[in-house]
């Protein structure tokens, strides 16, 4: 009996079919994981995205920054300054970020947020890909400080950024 | 051969799978348990510090087992290590468990961020769970116990309990099936008693539905060589063997009994394919036909297997199957139309 014309197609297919789901079903973007403390402030940056939006031209990329900040004081309320932020990638910047929400955030004592930012850089090029370091900052205040601290984040860039 | 063949393959998927698992921290991020996330940030995440250690924990669902994420910072200058095989769950509905995450406690360099994930024993203590609170111990270079970090969960009030974060299951089985036939119709015209087999892929969308690709064997072990002959125009006799094979793609639902215990249902359509290898190089050739699958099956879970290599369900059960072909024929000379009606006993390998 021939069965094994049978299973010689029945393994390609199977491998075949693996193949795809290994790569359409494991495959996700990379993020480099960070966990930090300013004060009393815990900030986690565990989403962080880029992509390249249809409308923007060649070379242009997309860099959505995610950050949770949570206040561990039992007292102090910390405000954050969502349109004092910027951000560096490569050796370009410090360029302007846009944030959610776009106003200055309360943070009261025990309480949790999160900040989007994102950005567009122009003329991103090969060597800014290569180079995949990118920075973050953020200003807040502490309550009945008048001085500005910083948020200051290192970031790295997903490794397959679309040019 | 072939098989082991096919095995290393899907092995070496899996193996890739779970590396990139380990190897990006993102992958968790996808999965968070929807009904415990909280609004305002949009994530499970609850972060702390304790004994100069940040902790960011997070609720992750598959659909084996639930696990939490959590990552760390040391910020003091000597190093520190989490004790991840003691890591305690605490659920406001009275369960207290154990991790059961394996391996040595895990050292934190100083000013470096490290993860890990935890594994919950059992997804069904999330059951009527409000509030989960996960004990980390946190030890020093002596290894004695330095201090307790604490993540504190909550599922919001006007947060519905979903029974994916409370329930077992699999989303990729594969069924590995023999029996034999119980009823022929037509097909008994081709020969004698019939050994029969399948192979199938099922992928499920949530707990109940899905897909299946069926392949059904139909061994004749002592065919009809002289109506098959006259059949096909061949001389008596030249007929050396008969496969039948079926080919479905085909709708399934899955009916959980208990963890253990499970119905499936599936119709669908395919082709039912008569091959006959003749001559003394047993050349084939075959005649095809539409046919109709329908199958119901009951199996029983053996063993569950949370974490490592061989994560997944593996089951065993029965399949009554019923292949139904309206117009089978060779050369309009031996019909094979009617029911094909067997059973199988199967073992599967969910995932």
């Amino acid at each position: 009996m021939s069965l094994s014309i049978f299973f010689g197609h029945a393994e390609r297919y199977a491998i075949i079919f693996f193949i795809f789901i290994g790569a359409f079903g494991c495959t996700s973007p990379s993020v480099e994981y960070q966990l930090d403390q300013f004060d009393d402030l815990v900030v986690s940056n565990s989403e962080q995205l880029t992509k390249k939006p249809q409308n923007l031209s060649n070379g242009d990329v997309e860099l959505t920054y995610r950050l949770l900040v949570s206040n561990r004081s039992n007292s102090r309320t910390y405000t954050l300054d969502t349109q004092q932020a910027l951000f560096s990638i490569g050796k370009q910047g410090p360029l302007k970020a846009n944030c959610t929400p776009s106003e200055k955030v309360t943070l009261a004592a025990g309480a949790v947020t999160k900040i989007t930012c994102s950005t567009i850089v122009h003329s991103f090029t090969e060597d800014d890909r290569r180079d995949r370091t990118c920075k973050f900052v953020l200003d807040y205040q502490r309550e009945g400080d008048s001085s500005v601290s910083h948020v200051s984040q290192d970031c790295r860039l997903k490794v397959r950024v679309f040019l | 051969m072939t098989l082991i063949k096919n095995f290393r393959a899907f092995g070496l998927v899996i193996a890739l799978c779970v590396f990139q698992t380990n190897a990006e921290s993102s992958d968790v991020f996808k999965y968070e348990l929807n009904d415990w996330v909280n609004k305002s940030t949009g994530t499970t995440a609850s972060l702390n510090r304790s004994c100069d250690v940040l902790v960011e924990g997070r609720l992750n669902g598959y659909e084996i087992s639930n696990l939490v994420f959590l990552g760390f910072k040391n910020l003091s200058k000597d190093y520190r290590y989490v004790d991840l095989r003691n890591i305690h769950f605490k659920f406001d509905n009275g369960q207290e468990r154990f991790s059961e995450s394996p391996g040595e406690p895990m050292r934190l360099d100083p000013n470096l961020t490290r993860w890990a994930s935890s594994l919950f024993p059992e997804k069904a203590d999330f059951k009527g769970a409000r509030k989960i609170e996960v004990e980390i111990p946190i030890l020093d270079e002596k290894e004695s116990t330095l201090c307790t970090v604490y993540v504190d969960f909550e599922r919001e009030a006007e947060a519905k309990e979903l029974e994916t974060s409370n329930f077992s299951y699999t989303s990729f089985d594969m069924d590995f099936e023999v029996g034999g036939t119980l009823y022929r119709g037509n097909l008994s015209n081709v020969g004698g008693r019939t050994v029969s087999g399948g192979i199938a892929l099922e992928k499920y969308y949530g707990i109940s539905n899905g897909w299946l690709i069926d392949i059904l064997f139909d061994g004749f072990t002592s065919p009809n060589y002289s109506a098959l002959s006259q059949a096909t125009g061949s001389s008596v006799n030249n007929t050396r063997s008969v496969l039948g094979v079926g080919v479905f793609a085909a709708y399934s639902r899955r009916d959980y009994l208990s963890q253990k215990w499970f119905l499936t249902e599936s119709v669908g359509p395919g082709v039912y394919s008569l091959n006959y290898y003749q001559g003394a190089d047993a050349n084939s050739d075959s005649s095809s036909s539409f046919a109709m699958l329908g199958r119901f099956g009951v199996d029983y879970q053996l063993s569950r297997v949370s974490a490592g290599f061989f994560r997944g369900i593996y089951t065993v059960g029965l399949s009554a199957y019923d292949v139904w072909i309206p117009h089978g024929n060779i050369n309009g000379a031996l019909d094979f139309s009617g029911q094909d009606i067997g059973l199988l006993a199967r073992f599967k390998m969910g995932f």
